[in-house]
């Protein structure tokens, strides 16, 4: 099965059910399913910053494995952190979400 | 800040933030929409944006514009009609996607193209307007 994790809620999401349960299960490729996207709202995408430690091991899983990564372009811009991603993430809208999508669509999309 | 007015590519005291631009843009185009008609300049990806100029005794009075709902796009579109307040259409003719990017920080590398677009939908408008007069 394919699925792609939309981050939308903040709080512990990304230090800890991203950083701690779902990274290194994908690092240790003992996930059990197929990621195929994540998307970030909001202060999720923090992890997204060129230098984040998380997103270092995260961008380095997305490359191995083929997964999209994107932020939400409105709330990179309102954090002023649109052009200090990691290079080649991109930032976008949910149009955009779904064209990064259609070549390897989900059966499932997961909002966290 | 206040607005500069003296020259169209005068950009450093000119520059400002995405979101900002945004919100005024999103306020602009809800409050004050385009009256006159016409085809949207569009994107190869679709994403279109057309303008409607209102010219003075040759200068830019009045910019209403209509984007598609693109944050980078309706930013650009917004600082475009900001630093083109008060300039003459000649002048406004010169605003160029370099001009429009270098006045809006923290856009990524690959949103920028979004500049030439709204600079195409400009220069179209501004070419309705004949001698420097606005069209009837």
């Amino acid at each position: 099965m394919k699925v792609a994790y939309v981050f939308a809620t903040q709080r512990h999401n990304v230090s800890y059910v991203l950083g701690k349960m779902i990274l290194p299960q994908l690092e240790e490729k003992r996930h059990g399913v197929e990621v195929v996207g994540m998307f970030f709202f909001e202060d999720n995408n923090y992890v997204l910053v060129n230098g984040n430690p998380i997103g270092e091991r995260l961008v380095a899983v997305a490359r191995e494995h083929g997964i999209m990564l994107m932020g939400c372009d409105q709330c990179c811009y309102e954090r002023e952190i649109a052009d200090k991603l990691f290079e080649g993430i991109p930032i976008g809208c949910f149009p955009d979400l779904y064209g990064a999508l259609s070549g390897n669509m989900p059966d499932q999309i997961i909002t966290l | 800040m206040a607005e500069n007015r003296g020259c169209c590519c005068d950009t450093e005291s000119r520059r400002a933030r995405v979101d900002d631009c945004f919100e005024r843009g999103r306020r602009r185009q809800r409050n004050d929409p385009p009256r006159r008609g016409g085809r949207p300049i569009r994107a190869r990806d679709g994403t279109g944006a057309i303008f409607d100029i209102d010219a003075v005794d040759g200068r830019i009075a009045g910019v209403r514009f209509r984007a598609d709902s693109c944050v980078t796009l309706i930013a650009y579109c917004e600082r475009l009609a900001e630093i083109s307040s008060g300039l003459s259409v000649g002048e406004g003719h010169r605003i160029d996607s370099e001009t429009l990017i270098a006045s809006l920080d923290g856009v990524p590398r690959a949103k920028r193209p979004r500049a030439a677009l709204a600079v195409a939908a400009w220069n179209a408008a501004l070419s309705r307007i004949p001698d420097g007069k606005e069209a009837e």
